[in-house]
């Protein structure tokens, strides 16, 4: 359903995707762990194309795309196979929450304004979220955003949900919540790409885990065989050092 | 000297009144023609276009760096010298006269106004968060349909009280436009004035005019800036305070 092919992406001189290769089935929920500066977030980018890579194929459904030779139309066809979630949220923050998940609908999807809101007011309802539905994202927890950045990203009905670190930025409260979501999001079939740091959350819905490292795929296998008995020395190191590493650092 | 004639103050108000119409068609049609203008060129900048960026600097430099009063004179005597040498150039018949002074005021205003909204635009866009415009294109938007529907409008309130400072600033500099011979609020109160002798009296009724418009402008601004503030929370903030 989604494969990407020998994906490279340099800064510069700098080599930060040294030929990634990936292959995603319809339904699969992988996981992408690794050091910051593994180039994670930048593949997960490269996806829908917030980062532009440099050669390699990414193909989606029946969308498929080379780097060395793109058209816009291609880019745009691209996007359209997939929505984000991101680490900072990033709501529109000129609409209301209603409004956020209505965008993408009336204006991508051309849908007339009654229907999307219907559907906006169910994916709302689905993360809880019903009753703030007129509220601006000033308004708004994090973690309140952060629902609704996935129920933006649900509304599209797109072929795979990127998400970018999702908890990465929310009160230790609200991770739970938001996991949550996306376990449920899972069980239902979504196909999912998560860059994460919760390790448990990885192991318990995640069919697939990449270990990244230095713009690299180390190891690549299910969950038991990355998380829990990794061969690599690089990989064994890394989850020792996340395992030790405390809630908080003052 | 010594006492100032209210009467005589009092009763030229209804004539100098009837320049307040040029005076805020000045006003407003520079500042609108100029906001236009000003977007354009502010996209140029931001995205670099090649050529059409350096051209943007040039205009916005000469501009801001310029006086205004030159600019009137160098417009009104130059346009029309310009719609001739085109007549010669492509054997057209514009009349060059239609290049009244209301109509060369109106371009002159608002090409020196576009020049400092250039800046204040692109700046405005620039401070928009990188992440509304990858999140719009993440639900599929082109670059165009994000501009317009997430990116400009937020640019827009963060360049409201900006807006609003050009506005009067426009509103003050368009009291020139008398030294080509517009019957504005000035134009009518030197006419008074040098008839009359009153020039004390005539050139206060002139600024009181000018204040009274002054503050509605302001009063407008400070309502939309109320308005726009919703998105930003400052309508909540300030409940919580005033609990």
């Amino acid at each position: 359903m989604l494969s990407v092919t020998n994906l490279h992406k340099y800064y510069g001189d700098t080599h930060v995707l040294k030929g990634i290769d990936v292959e995603v089935a319809q339904g699969e929920v992988l996981a992408i762990i690794g050091p910051s500066g593994s180039g994670k977030t930048t593949f997960l980018r490269c996806m829908n194309y917030l980062e532009t890579p440099n050669r390699g194929k990414i193909s989606i459904n029946h969308v498929t795309i080379d780097a060395e030779n793109t058209t816009k139309k291609q880019i745009h066809q691209l996007r359209q196979q997939s929505s984000m979630v991101f680490q900072q949220y990033h709501l529109f923050k000129n609409k209301t929450a209603i409004e956020n998940i209505m965008e993408g609908l009336i204006i991508t999807k051309k849908m007339p304004n009654r229907k999307a809101e219907e559907l906006a007011l169910s994916y709302l309802e689905r993360v809880g979220l019903k009753e703030r539905r007129d509220a601006y994202p000033s308004q708004l927890s994090g973690g309140q955003e952060q629902r609704i950045g996935i129920a933006r990203a649900l509304a599209m009905n797109p072929a795979v949900i990127l998400f970018d670190e999702p908890t990465s930025a929310l009160d230790p409260e609200n991770v739970g919540d938001i996991l949550a979501i996306m376990r449920d999001i899972a069980n239902q079939g979504m196909t999912m790409i998560i860059v994460t740091h919760e390790i448990e959350f990885a192991r318990n819905v995640a069919d697939q885990v990449i270990f990244m490292d230095q713009g690299e795929i180390v190891e690549k296998g299910t969950p038991e065989e990355v998380l829990v008995h990794p061969t690599y020395e690089r990989t064994k190191r890394f989850l020792r050092r996340l395992h030790q590493e405390p809630d908080f650092i003052i | 000297m010594a006492n100032i004639d209210f009467r005589f103050a009092l009763e030229q108000v209804p004539e100098i009144l009837k320049g307040v119409p040029y005076t805020l068609l000045v006003t407003l049609v520079a500042m609108l023609v100029g906001l236009i203008i000003g977007t354009i060129l502010a996209f140029f900048r931001v995205y670099r276009t090649p050529v059409l960026n350096q051209l943007a600097i040039l205009f916005v430099s000469f501009f801001r760096g310029t006086p205004l009063i030159v600019q009137l004179f160098v417009f009104f005597y130059g346009l029309p010298r310009f719609i001739m040498y085109l007549n010669d150039l492509f054997g057209w018949n514009i009349n060059p006269d239609f290049m009244s002074p209301l109509v060369i005021a109106l371009i002159a205003y608002s090409i020196n106004s576009a020049s400092y909204l250039t800046e204040v635009v692109r700046s405005a866009i620039l401070s928009v968060d990188k992440g509304q415009l990858e999140a719009a294109k993440s639900v599929g938007m082109t670059t165009v349909q994000a501009m317009r529907r997430i990116i400009l409008p937020q640019a827009f309130v963060t360049a409201l009280p900006n807006l609003g400072n050009q506005l009067i600033i426009l509103l003050k500099a368009s009291a020139l436009a008398f030294t080509i011979g517009i019957m504005d609020v000035l134009g009518i109160a030197r006419m008074i004035a040098n008839d009359g002798y009153h020039f004390l009296e005539t050139y206060l009724v002139a600024a009181l005019i000018y204040w009274l418009l002054a503050i509605i402008f302001e009063m407008v601004f400070s309502k939309m800036e109320q308005r726009s503030n919703t998105f930003k929370g400052n309508v909540e903030r300030k409940a919580k305070a005033a609990i």
